[in-house]
C-alpha cells in the first residue's frame, strides 16, 4: 500500500513526541513493505527532505515570519502550507498514495484538504484532545479554534483512529463522533530500544545516585504540568514515607510547576528524599526505568502514557491512575496496578503493598513486560494499521466502481 | 575524531587542576591533527571564554556536582556524540553515552588521607574516582607517585592508566618588569625580603609544619618575614591560631586571596619560595618559582621530589629541624642559590604542555581506533 501521513513534527524535531509516534509507525509500515511518504514541518529550517529508513520525508517551512496575532494562526497557516506543497508535488511527488493519514487538529485541515484534491480516503488520528487536556474547560482563542477543528474533522474523516478505550469514549459520547467511524490503535514501542545496554555494575552506580541499595526507588518520569499529578504521587509518598522510612523518590521530567513542586517539598520536609532529576532522555532515561522499583504514573489526564509503556517493557512494575490509555496498558492486575486519580491515600497503600513484597514486584514486572511485548510492539501495531487504512482504500474503490 | 574535554574545573578563581584542564586544552586546541576538540564549561562559572580551534559547550553542572555528572551529563553527550570523553576532575559518569570515557584523577589524598579533605568532597571523591578506577576506558594521572597509589589503592591494571605530566605555560618563564613588580608589592605592603608560601591554607599544605620549623629557625637567627599567600582553605583551618601557637605572630604576614595577575611579581619578589605540602598530585606552584629562578624548597612527600628533581631543596616536613635548617640553607646558601637561578628554569622546562598534548592525542587515538 502506498501511505502519505501529514505531521506537525518529524525527528529530529521533538515538541510533543508526536514526531516519533509517526516516525516509528512509518518506518515499521516501510519495513513491512509500504510505501510512506511524510509531509510535515522543518521547524524554522531544522532539517531537510530525506530519506528516513525507508520513509520519504518532505517538509514545509513553519512557522512563517512574522510572528502572527493569535498562537492558533500559525498552525492554520501551516497547514495551507502543506497543502501548498503537496500541490507543488504533485500526485508521484507524494508517491502516489492511496490513503492519506492525519495527525490530531495540527494536520487535520492539510489531511482532509489533499486527500479531498486527490480523491482519496482520509484517516484522522487522535493522539489527544484539547478538551480532554484542559479537563472540559476551554480557554482562549487558541482553546477554541482547535475544539473546533477537532470537531470539523469528527465529522470530515473516514476513519478516525484513537490511541484509546478512553479518548474513543470521549469523542464518541461528548463530541459524538459516529462510533461505526472509529478504530482504536494504540501507540507502540520498539522492544529492542528500550533497554539501555548499560553494564551491572554501571547500573548499580548510577542508582546509588537515587537510593542506598537498601532502599525502595520509586520513580516517575514526564511533564512536570498540571495534567501529570506528580502533585498526588508527591502526597502519595509522604503517606508512603510515614510507614516505610527507607523509600525515595525520583523525578524526572522538567515543566512549569518545578518551583511548585520545590516548594511543596520543603514544605513537607521532603527535599532530600525526592530527587528533581530534571529532564532525561535516550540511554539515562532507559537506565533509569531499568534501575527503579517501581514506575507510578499519576496522570489526572493521560490520552495514551507511554510511559508505562516503556517502564514495563524493562520489566519495571507500574502503578498508574485508572485514566485514559493508562486503564488500556494496564488492563489487569497481573500486569501492574491501577488506583483512584487524585486519590494519594490509595496509591500510598498500593506502593506500600508492592514496597514490601520483591517477589510480587517481579511478578508484576514480568508480566508486565511480556503483555507489552505481545500487545504494544510496533511490528504488531502497525500491522493493524495497515488493515484499518486497506480497509479504507478498499472502501474508496468499491465506491468508485 | 571527536575529543570532548570536560573543563568545569575552570573558573576564575580556579585552583591547580583548572588550571591544568585549561592549559591542557590550550595546547590541544594549537595542535589537534585534524580532530574535532569541545570543551565542556560550567555556565554559571565562566563568563565568555574562548580557545582557538576548540568549540565551547557551557552546561548547567559545576566541578564537583555528582546530579550534573550522573543525570544530565550522560544525555548530552550522547546527543554531542564524541568518540572520546575526558573528564579533567575524577569522575566519568555511570551511565555510558560515548565510545571512549577516560579520567584524570589527579591524586587518590582522599583515599591516602581522608582526614584532610571535607568530608562531603572526601565521598564523592572517592566514590567516583574508584568507579573511573573500575569502569573507564582509561585513567590519566599526573605523576608517577601518583600512578602508584592508584594502582595500589584500586589495584588498577598498569595497561589502563598513563601518566601525563601537567606542564608549565611558556609565560612563566618570562620576568615580570619594575614596574609590575613595585605595583605589587605596594599592593600587598610587602617587606623587602621575605620567605614566600603560595597556595591554599589548609592542614594538607603542611603550614602547621611550617609554622614551627620557622620558629626554629627564628631561634638559629633567620630574619627574613614569612608571608603566607592564598585563601582559606579546607575543614576550617584557622591560620590565626596556628601562628599564634607556633609563637611566629609579627614575623608572619597573611597577604589573603592573590589574584591570578599578581602571582608572577609575587613569586619574583621572594627570597625564597616553600612548599611544604603533605600532599599533591603533581605540584604547579614550586614550577612556576622555579622557572623564575626563584630557590625553592619543597617537602619530601608525594610528588614533590619527582617534579623539583634536584633544582629544588627537597626536606622532611615532619622533622622540624631539618626543615628549619633547610629554611636557613635555602636563605643563606649561596651557592645553591646561584645555581637555582638557572637550574629551575631548566627544570621547568621538562615539564610543557606541547608534549603532555601530543600524548593526550595520542592517548585518544589508541583509544578511540584510529
Amino acid at each position: 500500500m502506498r501511505i502519505l501521513q501529514i505531521c506537525s513534527e518529524y525527528p529530529p524535531q521533538k515538541v510533543f513526541g508526536l514526531g516519533r509516534y509517526v516516525s516509528d509507525l512509518s518506518r515499521e509500515l516501510a519495513t513491512q513493505g509500504h510505501e510512506v511518504h511524510v509531509l510535515t514541518n522543518s521547524l524554522g529550517g531544522v532539517g531537510k527532505d530525506v530519506l528516513d529508513r525507508g520513509v520519504q520525508v518532505h517538509r514545509v517551512e513553519f512557522p512563517p515570519p512574522p510572528m502572527p496575532p493569535t498562537p492558533a494562526a500559525p498552525l492554520l497557516a501551516f497547514n495551507v502550507h502543506l497543502q501548498q506543497r503537496a500541490t507543488s508535488l504533485g500526485l508521484e511527488g507524494l508517491g502516489n498514495p492511496e490513503v492519506v493519514v492525519s495527525h490530531d487538529w495540527l494536520t487535520a485541515i492539510a489531511g482532509a484538504r489533499i486527500a479531498r484534491r486527490l480523491d482519496l480516503p482520509h484517516v484522522w488520528t487522535v493522539h489527544d484532545t484539547v478538551h480532554g487536556k484542559r479537563f472540559g474547560k476551554l480557554e482562549g482563542m487558541e482553546d477554541g479554534v482547535s475544539h473546533a477543528v477537532e470537531l470539523w474533522a469528527m465529522r470530515e474523516a473516514n476513519l478516525i483512529l484513537v490511541n484509546s478505550t478512553a479518548i474513543a469514549e470521549e469523542i464518541t459520547r461528548v463530541h459524538g463522533a459516529d462510533p461505526v467511524r472509529v478504530e482504536l490503535l494504540h501507540p507502540g514501542i520498539e522492544p529492542a530500544a528500550c533497554m539501555s545496554h548499560q553494564s551491572e555494575e554501571r547500573l548499580a552506580a548510577f542508582r546509588s545516585v537515587l537510593a542506598q541499595q537498601d532502599e525502595l526507588l520509586v520513580t516517575f518520569t514526564g511533564r512536570l504540568d498540571l495534567e501529570k499529578g506528580v502533585d498526588t504521587l508527591i502526597n502519595a509518598f509522604a503517606l508512603l514515607k510515614s510507614r516505610l522510612p527507607k523509600a525515595r523518590l525520583a523525578i524526572a521530567g522538567r515543566g512549569v510547576l518545578r518551583p511548585t513542586i520545590e516548594e511543596h517539598l520543603k514544605k513537607l520536609h521532603l527535599e532530600r528524599e525526592v530527587t528533581l532529576c530534571g529532564y532525561l532522555e535516550g540511554q539515562v532515561l532507559r537506565s533509569f526505568y531499568q534501575v527503579s522499583d517501581i514506575q507510578v504514573c499519576p496522570s489526572h489526564y493521560e490520552p495514551f502514557g507511554l510511559v508505562a509503556l516503556e517502564a514495563m517493557a524493562v520489566g519495571t512494575p507500574v502503578v498508574v491512575s485508572g485514566t485514559g490509555g493508562l486503564r488500556d496498558i494496564v488492563s489487569s492486575t497481573k500486569v501492574g496496578r491501577r488506583f483512584s486519580p487524585r486519590n494519594p491515600g490509595e496509591l500510598a497503600d498500593t506502593l506500600y503493598e508492592l514496597a514490601n513484597s520483591p517477589g510480587l514486584r517481579r511478578q508484576i514486572g514480568e508480566a508486565g513486560r511480556k503483555h507489552v511485548l505481545q500487545q504494544f510492539a510496533w511490528s504488531v501495531l502497525a500491522r493493524r494499521a495497515a488493515s484499518l487504512y486497506e480497509r479504507q482504500v478498499e472502501a474508496k474503490k468499491g465506491m468508485a466502481v | 575524531m571527536h575529543i570532548a574535554v570536560d573543563c568545569r574545573s575552570v573558573h576564575p578563581r580556579m585552583g591547580g587542576i583548572g588550571r591544568a584542564a585549561l592549559d591542557l586544552i590550550r595546547a590541544l586546541g594549537a595542535r589537534s591533527r585534524g580532530h574535532r576538540l569541545t570543551m565542556i564549561v560550567a555556565a554559571g562559572y565562566v563568563g565568555e571564554i574562548s580557545v582557538k580551534g576548540v568549540h565551547i559547550l557551557p552546561v548547567e553542572g559545576a566541578m564537583i556536582d555528582e546530579r550534573f555528572d550522573q543525570l544530565q551529563l550522560p544525555g548530552i553527550l550522547e546527543e554531542l556524540g564524541p568518540d572520546v570523553y575526558l573528564n579533567t576532575t575524577f569522575s566519568v559518569p555511570a551511565v555510558k553515552t560515548t565510545k571512549v570515557q577516560a579520567s584524570i584523577v589527579h591524586d587518590v589524598v582522599f583515599e591516602d588521607h581522608p582526614e584532610l579533605v571535607e568530608p562531603g568532597l572526601c565521598h564523592h571523591l572517592s566514590r567516583w574516582s574508584r568507579f573511573a578506577a573500575e569502569q573507564a576506558d582509561h585513567v590519566l594521572t599526573v605523576s608517577d607517585h601518583a600512578r602508584g597509589r592508584l594502582e595500589h589503592v584500586y589495584g588498577i591494571d598498569p595497561a589502563r592508566i598513563t601518566r601525563i605530566y601537567n606542564g608549565i605555560a611558556p609565560s612563566c618563564f618570562d620576568d615580570p618588569d619594575e614596574s609590575e613588580l613595585r605595583r605589587v608589592r605596594a599592593k600587598y605592603s610587602l617587606p623587602d625580603s621575605f620567605i614566600l608560601y603560595l597556595g591554599t591554607l589548609e592542614q594538607k599544605k603542611g603550614i602547621v609544619e611550617l609554622l614551627s620549623a620557622y620558629r626554629k629557625a627564628g631561634d638559629a637567627g633567620l630574619s627574613q618575614p614569612l608571608v603566607l599567600a592564598g585563601g582559606k582553605g579546607a575543614l576550617g583551618f584557622d591560620l590565626d591560631l596556628q601562628i599564634r601557637n607556633a609563637g611566629v605572630a609579627g614575623r608572619v604576614r597573611a597577604s589573603g586571596f592573590i589574584e591570578e595577575a599578581d602571582k608572577k611579581a609575587l613569586l619574583k619578589s621572594a627570597a625564597l619560595f616553600v612548599y611544604p605540602s603533605l600532599y599533591e598530585g603533581f605540584g604547579l606552584p614550586p614550577l612556576e618559582a622555579m622557572a623564575l629562578g626563584i630557590p625553592t624548597l619543597v617537602s619530601d612527600q608525594t610528588s614533590l621530589p619527582e617534579i623539583v628533581g634536584n633544582a629544588a631543596i627537597v626536606t622532611s616536613v615532619h622533622d622540624a629541624s631539618e626543615f628549619s635548617q633547610a629554611l636557613v640553607r635555602g636563605v643563606r646558601d649561596e651557592i645553591f642559590r646561584r645555581r637555582a637561578a638557572t637550574a629551575g628554569p631548566a627544570r621547568a622546562r621538562e615539564f610543557n604542555w606541547d608534549r603532555s598534548a601530543d600524548q593526550v592525542l595520542d592517548l585518544c587515538e589508541r583509544l578511540g581506533g584510529n
